[in-house]
């Protein structure tokens, strides 16, 4: 009973402050209320299914017998806990963020529908359910993507759509051939036992789902939109495009690649290295890019599509360990990205930088924010003992359990390039200006205290990465459900 | 006994931890009480030193897990481990007494202070590792937080040491990190266990020693060291020569207890030892800079413990004396550098300079200062019956040994010796400095705070203690450490020949000679030329790097603007080399490579003068046309029709002829109105001539001869004839045109193209499709398609 309600609680939220359109305050307090409410919802969802075995609820029923169910198991409830744990401070951020602005409740409304949406995507049983949430965020996002009605907003919305769109057709060509094939969506661990021995079918479902999801997850060449959408749209909610909604196609990749496909049928039909090599390309040549972009959030953009590579690449090498980086990977970069760009985010409304060569002196003028900032970039390099070494350690550790050579050559070129591109951030914010000294123009408001939250967050889940109900453990019970143990 | 196991365990849970907790103490008291706060480190020291000895004292080995981080952080305490792990609290306690004298006036004393409790605690957290990834957890904390030592004073040269140090420090943790998980997958666990021989340990056990080597000034990966701890403040000096970089040295002792390396390793690792030696020696011996000099000793000096370490792992099983003595130098190395550190740092402080030139007159201005600097002098330089002459003779037997059991390593004994008198030499060098006369300009003399002289004196004293008892610190740290009884092997280690006593007095002797001969030859004002150094290779790498990121960048941007017209500059090229037939190979090449050289410009303006010929060509039509009485206005049309089409056809032959010239040829061409007259004329004729009796072979003779005369050369044979007008055609061209760059349309194309309503709409949407957001998406739904139909078919 509780997973409906807590995907449909940021749903009604949204509803009501879209309907009645509350004063700012109350505003505030309600969306504040209901993510926190959602996020403790998702924890209990995730003690659930630490302990307890995969339960299903049906919701309705679309077409006889595909319906709308859900269902919480171990990577279900580690999505589900991240996104919903992040849009915490994503929303104390916007709250901050927004103040008294125009058309903010209209923001605020579909930014809570798309954690409903998200919520959706994570605790699905089924191809179908996954698919109608990640459309419906998909869709809906782009209001987002348009809020500040510049003409930079505009356009990086509109080439959004012009990719997501065919993505999803795509994904929904994949879902019905996969229906047609094995007459059923269900997400089974192992795959779907009746996926017939028709393999040339069997690839194009295959190649649709991963064109259709591997748009969201910023696949090389599918990365387009990533970097213009991230500077166009507004920073609380650039922080979720980073930090979840890359996540969500990834999520989404691992549920059809483990749950619909198997990894025994995976490879049977070879069809891996399809997916490896443009995920190992996306790495380096969006790390190379990230290294020469001035602009802060653009270069960020590109650091997350490199990041979410590793994870991708990862998940291509069918291995247990590797799956398990891959997940903490992801869950831990959402953090750490979703701080960044809250950072970053008040940097650029309080101080008006929008560039790395504009950051000098940065350390003076805003220090909390400046330090968090650092603390920041250095766990996202993978400096222990914060949460990025951890991804770091499982990734290249279960690439070598993988016994892929390469893939430990890519990672460890990625991880060399993260450092080249965010030392000079670094560097320039603790050079000290030169005289006159600016003065300090830090405030103590939402996007200050969002970014606290989610450095404290990365500090915790680098610190207590292996205590239980942490994401570590989530993701290790995950990866062993998933290959078909437990 | 549980208790004692439960207090083992506590003392190395309190070791790691207390200096993290007094930091933290240290960070809030320093707002209000500024000198409560530099009490409260020296207590924070004093402690974690009292409690390094207690963990000495307890018997057997603790181990504590702490479920942290991935699964478990493991410490452990075993003898080699504490062996570091008291020098560096003996050091730490030192420099945190000194800093209560030398950071009194300092604004960012407590930075300082705090920093130096963290890194205390990341750097005993190395030492007590209980696996390898709790070490390297803390090799990588403790590495990057040294980064703050290094930039403490924010100047410009500390922040260039600054980035050379992290740059390095990141990818020796990198190679480490690669290293610990190839270890894994050889061995199949973390601890600190022998691992199996394989492919994967030996790669393994590169990588580590590559991580290792760069923490440890390894020569080849030493190239941050003499910045990083010149740049860093006096105590934090001490700190990262004495104590940080003995993690390096601690990690290579224990990759080699555990890994059965082959002989290439040893090899390796006692020539780089050896080059490390030698480099450090000449490079400290051309330096004026007092910490400088310091630093390079610092090298030269673990080049010693390297290649101790290198000729054990050669020796095998006999190996023992090998590591035996590294371990022993790694002990005296802290206490006689840190030593020298502070005292140097002090006097650089009265002085007011680090040039050696400078540091005149210091015996009488600190003389107690000088006496123990003088002490720590020949301990480095290994005179008996300091500390350092235990450990270098014990090196020195080390590598004899080596060199009796294989001939082809006589060179190494020679090595250590030229390696021994470089180090006398320097230090006979700076020692004379510091007595030569002051300079005119010296600062006026201020006492000393007392604090400084206990500090360095406490240092002495440990010095002078352990060379009195060479037995006691043999016997109770390193023979444990490497788990043999004392027994079997005390006496060969401690036995002092004669030749053994005087060859360091000798060795101080010839020192002399040479410290004299480098100040006559002037070694300090030689430079080696930039690229023999490995500094060099490393930064011009790093630039390297960074120049393909930016061009990436400019590429992806350019890509991103440019859409289709970037991929199919080659179709034009293609077309231009037909055009020509592939004859001026030079230009084609020229056109192909520089799209923005001046021959760009040379296309504008003759584009430009085509169109100014078109013009002419259709004014001079209209009034012939209206000329002619009687004419219809189809007629007309059809006239103008053909004008432009010739004109536009004699324009772009022109083009192609005048491009072959010179360039500023060619710009008079395209400038001239008595070529664009005559060309629009010769236009109109062919057109008339066209429009009344049709196309002719006269006409298309005419038309070169006019070229000719234009263009000042032989006439070149018209490739073809002037492509007829016809529908097919055009439409053959429009299909072309829509591949090839609208701004180029000065590429010998069919002229009948500037017309076609339907061209121009084409080429205008072509220009939309080319910017945001098709060109990207195209270009990837393209390619994936083909790979769908590719993989459908595999």
């Amino acid at each position: 009973m509780l997973v409906p309600i807590t995907v449909l609680l940021p749903v009604t939220a949204a509803v009501w402050i879209a309907a009645f359109g509350p004063g700012r305050r109350a505003a505030a307090v309600v969306s504040i209320a209901v993510t926190v409410a959602t996020c403790m919802g998702c924890a209990v969802l995730a003690a659930v299914a630490t302990f307890a075995p995969p339960s299903s609820i049906e919701l309705t029923e679309l077409v006889p017998p595909i319906g709308l169910v859900l269902r919480v198991d171990a990577l279900g409830a580690l999505f589900g806990l991240t996104v919903s744990l992040l849009y915490v401070p994503a929303t104390l951020h916007a709250v901050g963020w927004l103040g008294n602005g125009p058309r903010r409740c209209a923001f605020l409304a579909v930014f809570l529908f798309c954690l409903g949406a998200m919520l959706l995507v994570a605790y699905a049983a089924n191809l179908v359910t996954l698919l109608v949430g990640y459309e419906l965020f998909s869709l809906v996002s782009v209001l987002l993507i348009i809020h500040r009605r510049t003409r930079r907003a505009f356009r990086a919305g509109f080439k959004y759509l012009v990719y997501v769109i065919p993505g999803g057709a795509l994904a929904l060509v994949g879902t019905v051939i996969v229906f047609f094939v094995a007459d059923s969506v269900v997400f089974t661990p192992g795959g779907l036992t009746a996926m017939g021995q028709d393999d040339a079918t069997l690839r194009l479902a295959w190649a649709c789902l991963m064109f259709g999801f591997g748009v969201k997850a910023a696949l090389f060449p599918l990365h387009g939109w990533v970097p213009d959408a991230h500077p166009a749209a507004p920073p609380p909610f650039s922080a979720i495009l980073s930090g979840v909604m890359v996540a969500t196609g990834v999520f989404a990749i691992v549920r059809v690649l483990y749950e619909i496909f198997g990894p025994v049928r995976l490879e049977a039909l070879a069809v891996m290295p399809w997916l490896a090599v443009p995920a190992a390309i996306g790495v380096v040549v969006a790390g190379l890019l990230a290294v020469g972009e001035d602009e802060l959030k653009r270069r960020l953009a590109y650091s997350t599509i490199s990041q979410v590579g590793y994870a991708t690449l990862a998940i291509s090498l069918l291995e247990p360990g590797a799956l398990t980086g891959a997940l903490v990977h992801l869950a831990n970069h959402a953090f750490i990205k979703g701080g960044l760009f809250f950072a970053v985010g008040a940097v650029a409304v309080h101080a008006g930088v929008h560039r790395v060569s504009e950051l000098r002196g940065m350390g003076r003028r805003m220090p909390v924010t400046a330090t968090l900032m650092t603390l920041l970039a250095l766990a996202l390099i993978g400096l222990p003992p914060l949460s990025g070494f951890i991804g770091k350690w499982l990734l290249v550790s279960g690439a070598l359990q993988a016994g892929s050579g390469s893939a430990l050559v890519v990672l460890l070129i990625g991880s060399v390039l993260a450092a080249l591109y965010l030392w000079p951030v670094m560097r320039e914010t603790w050079t000290p200006p030169p005289k006159p000294a600016p003065e300090r123009c830090e405030r103590r408001d939402g996007m200050l205290l969002a970014a606290l939250l989610t450095g404290a967050l990365v500090v915790l889940f680098g610190l207590g990465a292996a205590l239980t109900g942490f994401p570590l453990a989530l993701a290790g019970r995950a990866a062993r459900l998933l290959a078909g143990g437990d | 006994m549980p208790d004692s196991v439960r207090l083992g365990e506590a003392l190395l849970i309190a070791l790691v931890l207390w200096p993290l907790v007094a930091a933290l103490a240290v960070a809030l008291l320093a707002a209000s009480n500024r000198r409560g706060a530099s009490a409260l480190s020296v207590v924070g020291t004093g402690a974690t030193l009292l409690l390094a000895f207690a963990l000495f004292a307890f018997d057997g080995t603790a181990t504590v897990r702490i479920p942290a981080l991935l699964s478990v952080l493991e410490l452990r305490a075993d003898p080699a481990g504490l062996l570091f792990a008291l020098v560096a609290a003996m050091v730490w306690f030192a420099v945190s007494v000194y800093s209560l004298g030398y950071l009194r006036d300092n604004p960012a004393a407590d930075r300082l202070r705090v920093t130096s409790l963290v890194v205390l605690s990341g750097n005993l957290g190395v030492f007590v590792a209980g696996d390898w990834l709790s070490l390297l957890v803390f090799f990588e904390a403790f590495g990057l937080t040294g980064l703050l030592f290094v930039v403490h004073s924010g100047d410009a040269a500390a922040r260039r040491a600054g980035v050379k140090y992290f740059w390095m420090t990141l990818l020796g943790g990198v190679a480490l990190l690669a290293g610990i998980a190839l270890l894994q997958q050889a061995a199949g666990t973390l601890a600190l266990a022998p691992v199996p021989d394989g492919e994967a340990a030996r790669w393994a056990l590169l990588l580590m020693l590559v991580g290792f080597g760069v923490k440890a000034g390894m020569f080849g990966l030493h190239i941050w060291l003499p910045d990083a701890h010149s740049a860093a403040p006096a105590p934090a000096s001490a700190l990262l020569s004495g104590v940080m970089i003995k993690a390096g040295a601690y990690g290579i002792f224990r990759c080699f207890e555990n890994f059965s390396a082959d002989a290439g390793f040893g090899v390796a690792l006692l020539c780089l030892g050896l080059a490390g030696m030698l480099v450090g020696a000449v490079a400290a011996l051309a330096q004026r800079h007092a910490k400088r000099l310091l630093a390079w000793s610092s090298i030269s000096q673990m080049g010693f413990i390297l290649a101790a370490f290198g000729a054990a792992a050669l020796a095998g099983p006999d190996g023992v004396s090998g590591r035996a003595a590294g371990l022993l130098h790694a002990f005296n190395h802290a206490l006689f550098k840190s030593a020298l550190f502070l005292a140097v740092g002090a006097l650089v402080h009265a002085a007011g300079s680090a040039n050696l030139d400078r540091l005149g007159g210091m015996h009488r201005r600190a003389p107690l200062l000088f006496v123990l600097l003088l002490v720590a002098a020949a301990g480095i330089v290994g005179l008996p019956p300091l500390n350092g002459f235990a450990s270098k003779t014990m090196i020195h037997h080390a590598l004899a040994d080596l060199a009796t059991r294989n001939e082809a390593f006589a060179v190494v004994e020679w090595g250590y010796y030229a390696a021994s008198v470089g180090t006398a030499a320097m230090f006979v060098r700076l020692v004379q400095r510091l007595c030569a006369q002051p300079p005119a300009d010296a600062p006026a003399t201020s006492r000393m705070p007392v604090s400084m002289s206990l500090a360095v004196g406490m240092l002495a004293g440990l010095i002078v203690v352990a060379g009195l008892m060479p037995g006691l610190l043999t016997e109770s740290l390193v023979l444990p450490a490497l788990g043999v009884s004392a027994a079997a092997h005390d006496l060969d280690l401690l036995h002092h020949s004669l030749a053994d006593r005087i060859s360091p007095f000798v060795i101080l002797l010839i020192g002399l000679a040479v410290a004299r001969l480098a100040d006559r030859f002037g070694l300090a004002d030689r430079r080696p030329p930039a690229w023999l150094g490995v500094d060099g290779a490393f930064c011009g790498i790093g630039r390297a790097v960074l120049r393909a990121c930016d061009r990436a960048a400019r590429t992806a941007g350019q890509l991103r603007r440019g859409g289709l017209r970037r991929g199919v500059d080659t179709v034009a090229l293609l077309r231009r080399g037909l055009a020509t037939n592939w004859t001026d190979s030079a230009r084609i090449a020229a056109l192909g490579a520089g799209m923005r050289l001046p021959h760009d410009r040379v296309y504008r303006h003759l584009d430009q003068q085509r169109d100014r010929i078109i013009r002419h060509a259709l004014v001079l039509a209209g009034r012939h046309g209206a000329s002619v009485p009687g004419s219809r206005r189809a007629q007309i049309e059809r006239l103008l029709d053909a004008t432009r089409h010739y004109a536009g056809w004699l324009g772009t032959r022109l083009i192609s002829g005048a491009v072959a010239l010179d360039i500023e040829d060619a710009l008079r061409l395209a400038h001239s109105d008595e070529c664009c007259r005559h060309l629009a004329e010769q236009a109109l004729a062919m057109a008339v001539t066209d429009v009344e009796s049709g196309h002719e072979e006269r006409a298309m003779a005419l038309a070169d001869d006019a070229l000719a005369a234009v263009l000042g050369t032989g006439a070149e044979p018209s490739f073809g004839v002037v492509p007829a007008r016809r529908g097919l055609h055009e439409m053959q061209s429009v299909l072309f045109h829509l591949i090839v760059d609208p701004m180029r349309r000065h590429w010998p194309v069919s002229e009948s193209l500037a017309r076609g309503a339907f061209a121009s709409q084409m080429r205008g949407s072509l220009h939309r499709l080319a910017r945001d957001p098709g060109a990207g998406l195209a270009f990837a739904c393209v390619l994936l398609l083909v790979l769908t139909v590719l993989l459908i078919r595999a």
